[in-house]
């Protein structure tokens, strides 16, 4: 077996990726179908049908070129079976469904398995003998009568004024225009064409095509040859009457339907369908971090010509004047770029949505439960490098909501709860942030299941009240999960000190809301980007070190004489309550001689600055000083041999300095288990 | 002495992979590409621009590899331009279909690139005098 040749590997990935994503939806959108009760010719005159038989033959292709031999046999299983569904000669059924959904989750597994070469290879025998066996099975019922052409020409009279059309119509496009009409669809003629004025101006038959399949869908389209020229003919149906302001077409005609019959229900859409627009380019992310980087230098030359600028502090005020303005404008451009760069990064958080109905079917199915998955906010955009490492933690906390939160239908019907679960994914910015949730409708944390195991493991003092905050900080600690399986409730615990640890090494949050009895709600709270942060210089002694904004809550001075030393710390009456200071010295191990080691109990410069962390309001940190709030471009610390917990990273600052860049929450936790 | 026209090809595969392995095959011969995803698309490009030869795949949405060769053989405003059919079909009842309907050559996926190469340029000298 050849290896995949890695020149075209790339975008074999990125294209199998789509068209995975294709595939999911229109496989869920048939057994939604099948489910609804339609009938086989119905389902056989699917739109969905044909795209995954394209999908299945452009896969087995694209296989075949990078050298996945097995891939291509795979796909070629699935393509015949789709083929044969197409001529009806297989019924579409819930069973070549769930084989062709097992099907698509091994290809699926030999394209991660691309980049791992030393695992075993993954193996498609089983798949590929079910998908035969099917085939060979006995050819179930007649096939659906296919409607005469005559019946078709009863309905759209007007389209035999137009023979290329007509006579290029196939048994499966007649199907298709009499679903489209049952559905109670408008049909309308557009004609197009094509003149070097409109390529020129980005007008053409496939943006046309596109426009037609965003209103509604293409039926057929076909060439004309008349007068020495070509020109386009599109058979359209739509949901209503062409709006000639979103197709860029020569002509509209609308075609009278006959009688349509009344409109069946549509089955309830899946997922939002992902489409680029219509000029987009697939730029390969290694490329976008190149010009981060160039973003990055220009933000650094920018900060070394400003401390330039103020060296000439004694220079003659209208040139000083001059480059103090030309010093703010390339200040906004640098800002402009690095937003356009930024933005150039950020795709929609569909890309992982939409592989959750899919998750969602499974497991519910699998733990017998009926649990209905509802997405919001598909459309909020996020850092590409974040949205693929967010899958994970999101399978696991969706995965935790199903098997343990919603509770079984006759449960649920006991309980007064309808028997159908409900799971909620949501996404929405939030500022410097992204906010996405997963909300179920089920049991939420049994906090006295919780409890009882904190004081049972010692964590706890019998009695005390617990918050949100504390049940989950149990929770996502390893040490937390019980291995009784039996033990549902606080069976929360497998896997989520994973999916902290994954939030929380791209600078997120995690936090948690739970209503014994009504479900609970995990809430993730991601940066809006990983590379250009906008951090806080502090200084300690001759130290400096940056502080995200992200990490911080609010920056307090503080009067030293203020602080009371007790036997767990240093601790600062605020607000009607008390902080928990640490001295960023402590954490990050100075040495002896730029600050006094000996607590707190000593003098102290006349003002100290602490800095309270995000996520936790009761603790902060003691600076010496703070200098300014900048950009910095991250040098991220990820190998492993280097990376200390607390330290996310350097940056090099405009004089030259490399200076390192602090996980203020993670060196609090530091420091209270010490 | 004026330096030559750069060879013009036509490329249409609806996967852009597919397409940018055409194009690197033949990226020796030096030429300007353009590129389709579909027959409806190939025949808008032929409208406009002039070619040397066409790539072909043949499974493509909306309009069929084999619907859009039968419509530019049957017009002679397009000339005699040489057709590289290139797909996955192996079986011998298509290929004959396709040679009978025009195509010059028919080349099977997946492809060597040295090969296509070869299929291609064997085809070219016939357009060059």
């Amino acid at each position: 077996m050849s290896q995949p040749s890695s020149e075209f590997l790339e975008g074999f990935l990125a294209e199998a990726g789509e068209h995975l994503q294709s595939i999911q939806q229109n496989l869920l959108r048939i057994e939604q179908a099948i489910a609804a009760g339609e009938g086989p010719s119905g389902l056989a005159a699917m739109e969905e049908v044909d795209e995954l038989f394209r999908s299945f033959h452009t896969l087995k292709g694209l296989s075949g070129m990078v050298g996945l031999d097995q891939a291509a046999r795979l796909n070629h299983a699935m393509e015949t079976a789709l083929q044969g569904v197409r001529r009806g000669n297989l019924p579409l059924s819930a069973a070549l469904i769930d084989r062709l959904i097992a099907g698509t989750r091994t290809f699926e597994a030999i394209t991660r398995a691309v980049h791992q070469p030393d695992q075993p290879a993954v193996a498609v025998d089983d798949e590929v003998r079910a998908l035969e066996q099917l085939l060979q099975a006995e050819p179930v019922a007649q096939p659906a009568p296919f409607p005469e052409a005559q019946a078709v020409q009863n309905l759209l009279p007007d389209l035999a004024a137009y023979p290329e059309l007509w006579s290029a119509l196939k048994e499966p496009d007649l199907r298709k225009i009499q679903a489209a009409a049952q559905a109670g669809q408008t049909f309308a003629l557009l004609v197009f064409r094509p003149t070097p004025e409109k390529a020129e101006r980005g007008e053409n038959i496939d943006g046309l095509r596109r426009q037609v399949q965003a209103a509604g869908s293409l039926l057929k389209a076909v060439p004309v040859f008349s007068a020495g020229a070509v020109h386009f003919l599109l058979l359209a149906a739509l949901p209503g009457a062409p709006d000639a302001s979103q197709l860029a077409a020569d002509e509209i005609i609308p075609l009278a339907a006959r009688a349509a019959q009344a409109a069946k229900a549509q089955p309830a859409p899946g997922a939002a369908v992902v489409a680029l627009p219509e000029t987009a380019v697939r730029v390969p992310l290694s490329r976008l971090d190149e010009l981060m980087r160039a973003a990055g230098d220009l933000i650094l030359l920018r900060a070394r010509l400003n401390r330039a600028l103020t060296r000439l502090d004694g220079a003659p005020l209208p040139a000083r004047r001059e480059l103090q303005q030309l010093d703010q404008q390339f200040a906004r451009s640098v800002r402009d770029l690095r937003r356009s760069v930024l933005r150039a990064r950020m795709v929609p958080l569909a890309e992982t949505f939409n592989r959750m109905p899919l998750v969602v079917r499974d497991l519910a199915r699998a733990s017998q439960k009926d649990v209905l998955l509802v997405i919001e906010g598909e459309s909020t955009e996020v850092d590409k490098a974040l949205v693929e490492r967010l899958l994970d933690p999101l399978i696991h906390l969706v995965r935790n909501a199903i098997t343990h939160g919603i509770e079984p239908p006759a449960e649920r019907l006991a309980l007064g709860k309808p028997a159908q679960g409900r799971l909620t994914l949501r996404g929405a910015p939030q500022g410097d942030h992204i906010l996405i949730s997963i909300s179920d409708d089920g049991r939420g944390i049994d906090m006295e299941q919780v409890r009882a195991k904190a004081e049972q493991l010692g964590w706890a003092t019998p009695g005390a009240a617990i918050s949100n905050e504390q049940a989950l900080a149990w929770i996502t600690h390893p040490g937390f999960s019980t291995q009784d399986q039996a033990d549902l409730a606080a069976g929360r615990g497998v896997g989520l000190d994973v999916v902290l640890k994954t939030v929380r090494s791209f600078g997120g949050q995690l936090s948690l809301h739970s209503a014994a009895g009504q479900g609970a709600t995990f809430t993730l709270t991601l940066p809006l980007t990983l590379v250009i942060l906008d951090a806080l210089l502090v200084q300690i002694g001759a130290e400096q070190y940056a502080v995200p904004q992200t990490m911080l809550n609010e920056i307090v001075e503080i009067d030293p004489t203020q602080i009371v030393q007790v036997e767990s710390g240093a601790l600062l009456p605020f607000r009607g309550g008390s902080l928990a200071l640490r001295r960023l010295a402590d954490l990050v191990d100075l040495p002896e001689a730029t600050t006094p080691a000996q607590g707190l109990a000593r003098p102290l410069p006349g003002r100290l600055y602490a800095l309270i962390s995000a996520g936790d309001e009761h603790s902060a940190l003691l600076v010496d000083r703070v200098l300014n709030l900048r950009e910095v471009v991250a040098q991220p610390l990820n190998d492993p041999y280097v990376a200390q917990p607390g330290i996310s990273g350097a940056t090099e600052l405009a004089e030259g300095r490399v200076i390192l860049i602090l996980d203020v929450p993670a060196l609090l936790r530091q420091a209270q288990q010490r | 002495m004026t330096s030559p026209q750069p060879l013009a090809f036509l490329v249409v595969d609806d996967s852009a992979t597919i397409r940018k392995m055409i194009m690197s095959a033949l990226r020796p011969l030096k030429p300007v590409f353009r590129e389709a995803n579909s027959g409806l698309e190939a025949l808008e490009q032929m409208t406009l621009h002039h070619y040397d030869a066409i790539l072909l795949d043949l499974n493509m949405p909306d309009m069929h590899g084999l619907d859009f060769l039968q419509f530019i053989r049957g017009h002679k405003v397009f000339g005699r331009i040489p057709v590289i059919v290139i797909t996955t079909r192996t079986d011998e009842q298509m290929r004959a279909t396709v040679l009978a309907a025009g195509a010059d050559r028919y080349v099977t996926k997946p492809f060597a690139p040295q090969s296509l190469l070869e299929t291609v340029t064997d085809l070219l000298p016939l357009s060059e005098s």
